[in-house]
């Protein structure tokens, strides 16, 4: 039998050696090789998704080119116009172009591949350059409304769980479940006329280079995630909390600091990571309503624009550029929880274990 | 002798549903400095909740500690602020529980879980605390380089042995060993066992083990006390108690173990239940199974009736405490 060494001097001077997990990102890592794996299997996801759009746009009953033409065109006029858009052609073929291509003197594009739709019907302006000039906009929206939502929702959500049924949890159970429940567009409304036209300290109309006025539409967008984020860091960390690793703890004489943060809060935020990243897809998309009430000049307003004008184009454009948008930031929760998750990092990992311990 | 456990007339009670549970219920028992003491009884009879006790560890507020005392080396546990608890727990008292699979923290390496209870207990560095948790695990077998790795890339038998060596890595005067080897395989179960004897008479550790294997008790004990509803009904040494059972309730559970030889008889199971622990008899809590039941055990409770360190708590033996020589 093996003799203890406690109370020994220390022996091995690994004094490099803190209490920090490997390198996540070296070459060849699991990690890396996980991340590489995630992104290969983006492809066949956004293929997807950018076939579901266009399907769902080729059977909704719109004609673009009645549409140019105006309602007192000639049939031979017509069937000219369609020609030329490309709309005779049939649906696989339509698909193709739409991805790789279509060759036109005026309607011509060179496909979404390669980040180009051409024109829009109605405008006249390219696509993509309207995308991406609004794009950022709607970015600080959602990425405020988010931050706002994690940095309440967390904090208020391990309140709740460290002191369940307390008066406090129960406030905040009733604020989560009005945040959870009020429509976005009731939430500007009430803000809009409380802080911008009674109290004056906040402008009704947003615009994306003045702070002050993105208080407001950032407040009415994250409300409803901010109570999600906080009923299910509750509810998570109750769990966590009555799991026997966490009597471990306490049993080896951790204070409840160390408990609540470093041994239940990071087991904890698991499912609350995925449901924010949820949520920040939704953000990005529930910034229609929001943008359109403040007068934002966001993607949003642009969407929803295109669909009153039925500028195809636009709204292909616009809404696989959010679905990608969505796919891109899902795979970078999934790779979010491979640091704050061991076992699914070695899910991946192919390689067998280093060494062994005697049997 | 030198008592490094002295607990007195402690009752815990559970709430719920405006029901008491009466978990732990007058429960007296002391412990020798240095040795291994068995807890053994079914399933709800109170033993973790006893251990967790030890600990001041009944959680709030469903649990509560109602009376009693527990003397740790001559230090009132019960009595002991939050911060002296902390400072107990882990460094003098240690646990080991049932299920490995769920004691390791999964997102934390083997080797941070048990550095950082170095760290907390002892006057050491980081990287001081790591390398001795690194030498912990070599003690129980696994390579230290394995300290970076987690509780998931381990099998269960190795699991158990990491808390082993979680549990004994600040070197603790008392360890109250909860079922350590309920949830393993059998061989598994000898290997731990025979490193957790090893290192306990190395360390000079006195040790509660709880188990409901009375096998074990044989093999690793040097005293055991048998727990019925919440109360130690009988307590001795090993050779005292399996030689010479004095408990009804010990004779039974002696009673449910098969016995291989040629023309041995049937199994005599223990018949009924163990009782509704919100709802307990009012006599004798064993009256209404005991096959030598008397009137008086149904009405009053019996006080523990000694043969020199041979404690008992039956009506049989209370008049007369030579009778059981004659049964």
């Amino acid at each position: 039998m093996p003799a203890l060494f406690i109370g020994g001097a220390g022996m091995l001077s690994n004094a490099d050696i803190a209490f920090v997990p490997d390198q996540y990102f070296r070459k060849g890592s699991v990690m890396f090789r996980y991340i590489m794996r995630r992104i290969l299997m983006l492809i066949p996801v956004l293929l997807g998704v950018t076939f579901i759009v266009f399907s769902l746009m080729y059977i909704t009953p719109s004609d673009p080119a009645q549409m140019m033409l105006g309602a007192n065109a000639s049939p031979a006029a017509y069937k000219q116009m369609r020609e030329d858009m490309g709309l005779d052609a049939p649906f696989i073929v339509q698909y193709g172009r739409f991805l790789f291509g279509y060759k036109h003197p005026v309607f011509g594009y060179k496909g979404l591949l390669f980040g180009d739709l051409g024109r829009s019907y109605v405008s006249n302006r390219i696509i993509f350059e309207l995308i991406l000039s609004s794009f950022p906009n709607t970015l600080i929206l959602s990425v405020g409304a988010l931050i706002l939502a994690l940095l309440l929702g967390i904090p208020i959500g391990i309140i709740s769980a460290t002191k369940p049924y307390s008066v406090a949890d129960m406030v905040f159970t009733v604020f989560a479940l009005l945040g959870a429940s009020m429509p976005v567009f009731w939430i500007a409304m009430v803000l809009i006329y409380t802080f911008a036209n009674n109290l004056r300290i906040f402008p009704a109309i947003a615009n994306p280079r003045d702070f002050l006025s993105l208080v407001l539409p950032i407040i009415t967008l994250s409300m409803n995630s901010m109570a999600i984020i906080m009923r299910m860091t509750r509810s998570s960390m109750l769990d966590v909390m009555q799991q026997d690793y966490i009597r471990t703890a306490r049993v080896k004489g951790m204070d409840e600091k160390t408990v609540v943060f470093k041994h239940a809060l990071r087991n904890a935020l698991i499912p609350v990571v995925t449901v924010a990243g949820l949520q920040f897809g939704s953000l990005l998309g529930g910034a229609v309503l929001t943008e359109k009430i403040f007068s934002y000049p966001g993607l949003g307003s642009i969407m929803v624009d295109a669909i009153f004008q039925k500028d195809t184009p636009q709204i292909l454009g616009s809404v696989c550029f959010v679905a990608i948008t969505f796919t891109v930031i899902n795979l970078a929760v999934d790779i979010l929880y491979g640091f704050i998750d061991p076992r699914i990092k070695s899910t991946f990992s192919t390689k067998k274990k280093l060494v062994r311990g005697n049997q | 002798m030198d008592k490094i456990l002295e607990i007195k007339d402690l009752h815990v009670h559970y709430y719920s549903n405006r029901r008491t549970v009466r978990a732990v219920n007058n429960l007296s028992l002391d412990m020798q400095r240095g040795r291994v003491l068995g807890l053994v009884g079914e399933t709800g009879a109170g033993k973790t909740t006893l251990a967790l006790s030890i600990l001041n560890m009944i959680s709030a507020p469903q649990g509560k500690i109602i009376s009693g005392s527990i003397r740790f080396d001559n230090t009132d546990i019960l009595g002991m602020s939050n911060q002296e608890l902390r400072e107990l727990r882990g460094k003098d008292i240690a646990m080991i529980f049932q299920d490995p699979m769920t004691a390791l923290n999964p997102v934390l390496t083997i080797g941070e879980q048990i550095a950082e209870t170095i760290f907390k207990h002892e006057k050491v560095s980081k990287a001081e605390a790591w390398s001795k948790a690194e030498e912990m695990l070599e003690t129980v077998g696994i390579p230290g380089v394995r300290a970076r790795e987690y509780p998931h890339q381990f099998s269960g038998g190795m699991k158990q042995r990491v808390v082993i060596a979680l549990s004994l890595a600040c070197n603790p005067r008392l360890l109250l060993a909860d079922e350590p080897t309920t949830a393993l395989d059998v061989t598994i179960q000898a290997q731990v066992l025979d490193l957790m004897r090893g290192l306990i008479k190395t360390n000079n550790t006195s040790v509660l083990f709880i188990t409901h294997s009375l096998g074990l008790v044989v093999e690793n004990c040097d005293e055991v006390a048998t727990m019925y509803a919440g109360e130690v009904v009988e307590y001795g040494t090993v050779k005292q108690v399996f030689g010479n059972p004095l408990h009804p309730y010990t004779k039974g559970l002696l009673g449910s173990l098969p016995d291989y030889s040629e023309g041995s008889p049937r199994l005599r199971p223990i018949p009924g239940l163990m009782p509704d622990p919100t709802n307990l008899p009012k006599g004798c809590y064993f009256s209404p199974r005991c096959p030598n039941v008397m009137p008086q055990c149904h009405e009053l409770h019996p006080e523990n009736s000694s043969i020199e360190v041979h404690l008992v708590k039956c009506h049989q033996y209370q008049e007369n405490l030579h009778v059981e020589q004659s049964i």
